[in-house]
C-alpha cells in the first residue's frame, strides 16, 4: 500500500506525460549477480521538489554484533532510526563527509536515530567492534534501490527520456566507487545491464 | 718419485751425510703431514665454530627482528584504533593527527611516524620522506603484500612498521620507521658471541646463500658470510641482513698453537739432525778405520784395524786383522824361501848379493863343491 503511494505521489509531483521501468542487472567481472549495489536514476529534466519518501522502513538494526542490512538507500533529509538488539551496547558512529555523527554507547532494545542531510556514503562503523560496518548511501533522487541476491532491480515509472544511471557499490572499482551511464528511458519496459570490477576497496571518507 | 729414488739419485761421499739426510727428510714429511692434518682440523673446527654462531645470530637478528615489530605494531595499534585519533584523521584535522603522531613517536622512541592515506596523502613527523619512497611504501601497503619490513629513504634502511586505521573502512596506515643504522648493528653484534659486523644490504650484491653461510673473498681476505633475507617494501631489491666475519680473526686464537707446533717441529728437526750425527758416527768410525787399513794394506802395511763392537762390523774388523796375519806369515815365508837354501837352510846365494849389495867394504869370500850334484845325489 506504501509502495503504491509513493509511486502515486511520485507521479503526481513529476506529472510526467509518460513514463516507463527500467530493469537494471549487475553483475561482477565474471557475470555473477552483485548484491548489495544502489542503482540511482536522474531523469535529465530533473527530479521532483519535495520530500523523497521510500516504502521500506529506514531502519539500520544492531544484531549478532553486527549492521543489518549491509547497505541502507536514504533519501536526503530522511531520519534513520538505529536500534539495538544485542545484549551488547553500541556506539555507532560515521566520519563520513557531511554525515558524521555518534551515537552515544546504548544498549539493548534502546533506538537512537539521526538525520542524514547531505548526499553522499556514510559508513557505518561501532567505536567498541571492529567488525561491524554498514553503509548508508543518501540518494537525492526517488528512483533509487539496491540489488537484492539475484543481482537485478527494477526501478518504476521513471520518466520518459534521457536520464543518468548510477551504480554504487562499496567495493566497486571507480571513483566514489561509483559507475554513471546516460541511458534513455523508454515508455516500454526496458532493461540495462551494469557490469564492472566488484574487487575494489570503499573509498569513503 | 720415492724417496728412496730421491736418495739414491744423489750421490752421497759420506755414510754419515746421507744417513741424516736420509732421517730427517722421513721426519720432516712426518712432521709435514701431521701439521697439515692439525692445521686443517682446526682450520675445519674453527669454521664450523664461526658457521653456527652465525646461524645463531642471524637466528637472533630474526627474533629482534619479529620483537621489535610487534612493539611498534602494538604501539601503531593502540592509536590506530583510538576513537579521538581517527576522528581527527578522518575529519582531516592535521594538527591533531600530528601532535599525536609527535606524542606516540616519543613514546615508543622511533626516529619517524608518518600518516599515509589511502587517497595518497602523507604527513609525517621525524622524517622527510621522498616520493619515490612513498611511492614504494604505498604500493606496498595497497597490495596488502607487506605491513612490515625495509624500506630505502633516501638510499638509507629502515625498519618500517604500519598499521592500517579504520574508521570503519580503511582510510590510511599508521607508518613507523626506525633507522636501521650504525647503532642498531652494532647492537646486534654485542649479542654475539664473536665479534662479526652485521650490516642491512638493500640490493642482493650476488646471489643468495640459501640456508647457511658461504666463503667469500673480501678485501680483509677470505670470509664468512650470512645473508638473512628481511621483508622488503620493494619487491625489485630485497633486503638482506649480511652478517660478515673475517676467517683471519677466526684462526687468531690458534696462532699460538700453530707457532708452538712450529717450534716443536724445528726442535725435533734439529735434535733429530744431532742424535743422527752422532749416531753415525759411531757407525761409520769402524768403517772408516777399516778403510784406512784396507789403504794402508795396499801400501804394504800390516795395520790392523780397531774391533770395537761385536756386531757385523767388529766380525769384519777381526776377520780382517786375521786376514792381515795370514798375509804376513806368508809373505814371510815366502821371502824366506827365495833367500835360504832349501835343502841346507843356509842362506843362498841371492841372500848373499843382496848383503853384500848393502856393505860396501866387505869381501867376500867364495869357494864351490864340486860336483854337488853327485854328492847331493848320493846323500839324497
Amino acid at each position: 500500500m506504501r509502495v503504491l503511494f509513493a509511486l502515486i505521489a511520485a507521479l503526481i509531483l513529476c506529472s510526467p506525460a509518460m513514463a516507463g521501468d527500467l530493469t537494471v542487472r549487475v553483475r561482477d567481472a565474471a557475470g555473477r549477480p552483485v548484491q548489495d549495489a544502489v542503482v540511482t536514476v536522474h531523469p535529465a529534466a530533473g527530479v521532483p521538489r519535495g520530500p523523497i519518501r521510500f516504502a521500506s522502513p529506514l531502519r539500520m538494526v544492531q544484531q549478532d554484533i553486527q549492521f543489518q542490512p549491509y547497505v541502507l538507500v536514504v533519501p536526503v533529509g530522511g531520519t534513520v532510526s538505529f536500534p539495538n538488539l544485542d545484549r551488547v551496547r553500541h556506539q555507532v558512529y560515521s566520519f563520513s563527509r557531511g554525515n558524521r555523527f555518534e551515537l552515544q554507547l546504548y544498549g539493548r532494545d534502546e533506538s537512537r536515530s539521526h538525520t542524514f542531510t547531505a548526499v553522499g556514503v556514510a559508513a557505518l562503523g561501532c567505536n567498541i567492534h571492529d567488525q561491524m560496518l554498514a553503509y548508508i548511501k543518501v540518494v537525492d533522487t526517488p528512483w533509487a534501490a539496491k540489488t537484492p541476491a539475484g543481482g537485478d532491480v527494477i526501478l518504476r515509472a521513471i520518466p520518459a527520456g534521457a536520464a543518468t544511471l548510477r551504480v554504487w557499490h562499496p567495493r566497486l572499482s571507480g571513483r566514489g566507487n561509483e559507475i554513471s551511464q546516460a541511458v534513455t528511458v523508454a515508455v516500454a519496459a526496458g532493461q540495462r545491464t551494469v557490469s564492472g570490477d566488484f574487487s575494489a576497496r570503499a573509498a569513503v571518507r | 718419485m720415492s724417496a728412496t729414488r730421491l736418495v739414491s739419485l744423489v750421490r752421497f761421499r759420506n755414510l754419515r751425510t746421507r744417513l741424516t739426510v736420509v732421517y730427517m727428510g722421513l721426519f720432516g714429511l712426518a712432521l709435514l703431514l701431521s701439521a697439515i692434518a692439525v692445521v686443517t682440523a682446526v682450520t675445519n673446527s674453527a669454521q664450523r665454530v664461526v658457521r653456527d654462531e652465525m646461524t645463531a645470530a642471524g637466528a637472533v637478528y630474526g627474533q629482534l627482528w619479529a620483537a621489535r615489530t610487534s612493539q611498534l605494531q602494538q604501539g601503531a595499534g593502540v592509536l590506530a584504533q583510538d576513537y579521538g585519533f581517527r576522528e581527527a584523521l578522518a575529519t582531516n584535522d592535521e594538527a591533531t593527527v600530528r601532535s599525536a603522531l609527535d606524542n606516540l613517536r616519543a613514546r615508543q622512541g622511533v626516529d619517524g611516524a608518518l600518516i599515509l592515506g589511502v587517497d595518497g596523502y602523507a604527513t609525517s613527523t621525524g622524517l622527510a620522506l621522498d616520493d619515490a619512497a612513498l611511492d614504494r611504501l604505498f604500493a606496498g601497503l595497497d597490495s596488502g603484500r607487506i605491513e612490515s619490513g625495509v624500506l630505502a629513504i633516501d638510499g638509507q634502511a629502515f625498519q618500517v612498521v604500519a598499521a592500517p586505521v579504520n574508521a570503519p573502512v580503511l582510510i590510511g596506515w599508521i607508518v613507523f620507521a626506525e633507522r636501521l643504522d650504525a647503532t642498531q648493528m652494532r647492537n646486534l653484534e654485542q649479542l654475539s658471541a664473536i665479534p662479526l659486523s652485521a650490516a642491512v644490504a638493500l640490493k642482493r650484491t650476488s646471489t643468495p646463500s640459501g640456508d647457511g653461510p658461504v666463503t667469500v673473498q673480501t678485501p680483509d681476505g677470505p670470509s664468512m658470510r650470512l645473508d638473512r633475507p628481511l621483508p622488503s617494501f620493494d619487491s625489485a631489491s630485497p633486503a638482506d641482513l649480511v652478517l660478515t666475519y673475517p676467517l683471519k680473526r677466526a684462526m687468531r686464537p690458534y696462532e699460538a698453537l700453530f707457532l708452538w707446533l712450529a717450534a716443536i717441529g724445528a726442535a725435533g728437526l734439529a735434535l733429530l739432525m744431532g742424535g743422527t750425527w752422532v749416531l753415525s758416527r759411531g757407525l761409520t768410525r769402524p768403517i772408516s778405520a777399516l778403510d784406512e787399513a784396507v789403504h794402508r794394506l795396499q801400501h804394504g802395511e800390516y795395520v790392523e784395524a780397531p774391533v770395537t763392537s761385536a756386531d757385523e762390523i767388529g766380525r769384519l774388523a777381526a776377520s780382517f786383522n786375521a786376514m792381515i796375519g795370514d798375509l804376513r806369515d806368508r809373505e814371510a815365508r815366502l821371502t824366506h824361501m827365495a833367500l835360504h837354501d832349501q835343502e841346507t837352510g843356509l842362506p843362498n846365494r841371492l841372500s848373499l848379493e843382496r848383503q853384500a849389495g848393502a856393505q860396501a867394504d866387505a869381501w867376500v869370500v867364495l869357494f864351490g863343491v864340486d860336483r854337488f850334484e853327485v854328492v847331493r845325489n848320493a846323500i839324497g
